[in-house]
């Protein structure tokens, strides 16, 4: 066969192909095998609704095209061309070409339309300020139109209320509110140093010889008054021994009525003896009550166990439960 | 025969693995706070704190009279104070001490644990230990409470109301002492 009878048949083949397309397709579900029914097995009282629906399980989609590929191997053609015939009847399968486009185009014109003007009817998030624009060409009109008045700030940052003269002002805003935003303003502007004007610095004296080097700068050394002056007032000095702090002239008479205050002192404490544990009931107790105490040692383990004191001759008891018992008898 | 004083040594054994506390000579013991035991007098009332403290203070009568070999007729005065003042001071009751005013006794307790309103446990456990190691009924009344030092007076009860009468009145500590021993 030569190159002209390939053509010839190929152009054949495909006024046929394109015949068959416009042709009403066959449904391929006809010629399919029946879809394989997996039903539960009967239980003993099957019930119609309370049965579980049956699961289909849908053939492979390479055995439905079988028809047409009987009718292009009954034409002899070799394998490469039912390749392309079989590719074809897949997209044959899901539709014809102009459907696919046809619907594709009208998706996406229809869906982005809508797209957009859904999307300009949501709401604006909380960190945006920009007005939302009513329409797309609205919308378009504004980006080209440069309008980047609002600066989306970074979400952790959370809304920023603009001041309403800074962020859109108009003519009709008066001059006090633009003062009043100028006085705040500044609150958050580092200062800009330009040094000392010439006010500050005044006039200059230049001082003879100041430049030399044998100028010296001659400190006066503070006197002790100055240096106690400088301390904490709150910081107080440890006395040392040579302090008069606390001390007393020896040579100093007495009082007048020392001696008697001391004979006094004498006659009021001689007469009562202190008793021990030094309560305020031992010394009306003395002219009658001898007080004797016994104390346990402060060691336990200590060879003396008790420390005996006694402002009177004790009376003399031989144990314990004889002093007890006499204290017991007490007032009976 | 000279008694032996009083030895603290594994007077309190802990054994941490089995969880128990024992005083020497008695059985499990149980560690309790101040206020715990405070609240626990307050509550039961003056009578049955009484009773608790007797309960105590027989213990360490129990322990008192092991300690003293010539026995509770035959002990010095150093020697009760000595083995009675160890046992109440392991027990936590603070250092006991003795003051005698002609025939009048006085214990004497420093530190003590208690305020003033522990002073009828002190009072009873005193009197435990009187009546379980030395073989001796009696009552102590307490007279003072100064500084954490209660002085309580050995006495017997027909005495201990007329003291603590005298107390209502007013008296002082003195004024009592010499009463008792003019035989008033």
């Amino acid at each position: 066969m030569n190159a002209q009878e390939k053509i010839a048949k190929l152009e054949s083949l495909l006024s046929r192909v394109l015949a068959n397309v416009a042709k009403p397709r066959p449904l391929a579900a006809a010629s399919a095998p029946e879809p394989e029914v997996v039903a539960p097995p009967p239980v003993a009282a099957p019930a119609p609704v309370a049965a579980p629906p049956p699961v289909e399980v849908a053939p492979p989609p390479t055995s439905a095209p079988e028809v047409t590929m009987e009718e292009v191997d009954d034409l002899g053609i070799d394998d490469e061309y039912e390749v392309i015939e079989e590719d074809f009847e897949e997209i044959d399968m899901d539709g014809s070409e102009e459907d696919i486009l046809a619907g594709s185009e009208e998706d996406i014109l229809a869906g982005s339309e809508e797209d957009i003007l859904a999307g300009s009817q949501e709401e604006a998030p909380a960190s945006s300020r920009r007005a939302i624009a009513g329409s797309l060409d609205e919308a378009l009109g504004a980006a080209s139109a440069g309008d980047h008045r609002a600066v989306t700030p970074p979400p952790e940052s959370g809304p920023v209320s603009v001041p309403a003269a800074a962020a859109a002002p108009s003519e009709s805003d008066d001059i006090d509110d633009l003062l009043a935003v100028d006085v705040r303003e500044p609150a958050v502007r580092p200062p800009v140093s330009t040094g000392p004007t010439m006010e500050q610095l005044g006039s200059t004296v230049e001082i003879d010889g100041a430049d030399s080097a044998d100028a010296e700068l001659e400190l006066e050394v503070p006197s002790e008054l100055e240096v106690r002056a400088d301390q904490d007032d709150l910081e107080l000095e440890i006395p040392d021994g040579s302090s008069t702090v606390g001390t007393y002239d020896a040579s100093l008479a007495p009082p007048p009525t020392a001696a008697a205050d001391l004979a006094r002192m004498d006659a009021k404490y001689s007469s009562t003896p202190e008793a021990p544990g030094g309560t305020q009931a031992e010394p009306a107790a003395a002219s009658e009550a001898d007080a004797h105490s016994v104390r346990r040692h402060s060691a336990p383990t200590g060879v003396s166990p008790a420390k005996f004191s006694t402002t009177a001759e004790p009376i003399s008891v031989a144990s314990f439960s004889e002093l007890l018992d006499r204290s017991i008898a007490l007032g009976k | 025969m000279s008694q032996s004083p009083f030895d603290p040594t594994s007077a309190v054994e802990f054994d941490v693995r089995s969880g128990t506390v024992a005083l020497r000579g008695s059985e499990r013991s149980v560690l309790v706070g101040v206020d715990v035991l405070i609240r626990f007098c307050e509550a039961a009332g003056e009578e049955a704190t009484k009773d608790f403290a007797r309960s105590v203070g027989t213990e360490a009568g129990k322990r008192l009279a092991d300690a003293l070999r010539d026995g509770p007729e035959g002990a010095t005065v150093e020697s009760v104070v000595d083995h009675l003042g160890g046992d109440l001071a392991v027990l936590g009751l603070g250092s006991l001490s003795v003051e005698r005013w002609a025939n009048a006794l006085l214990l004497v307790v420093e530190q003590s644990p208690f305020g003033p309103a522990g002073d009828v446990f002190v009072a009873g456990v005193l009197e435990g230990a009187m009546a379980r190691g030395l073989a001796r009924e009696a009552t102590l009344v307490p007279l003072s409470h100064t500084d954490g030092t209660v002085r309580l007076l050995v006495t017997n009860p027909v005495t201990a109301a007329k003291v603590r009468g005298w107390l209502g009145q007013g008296q002082s500590v003195g004024q009592i002492l010499e009463q008792l021993n003019s035989g008033g």
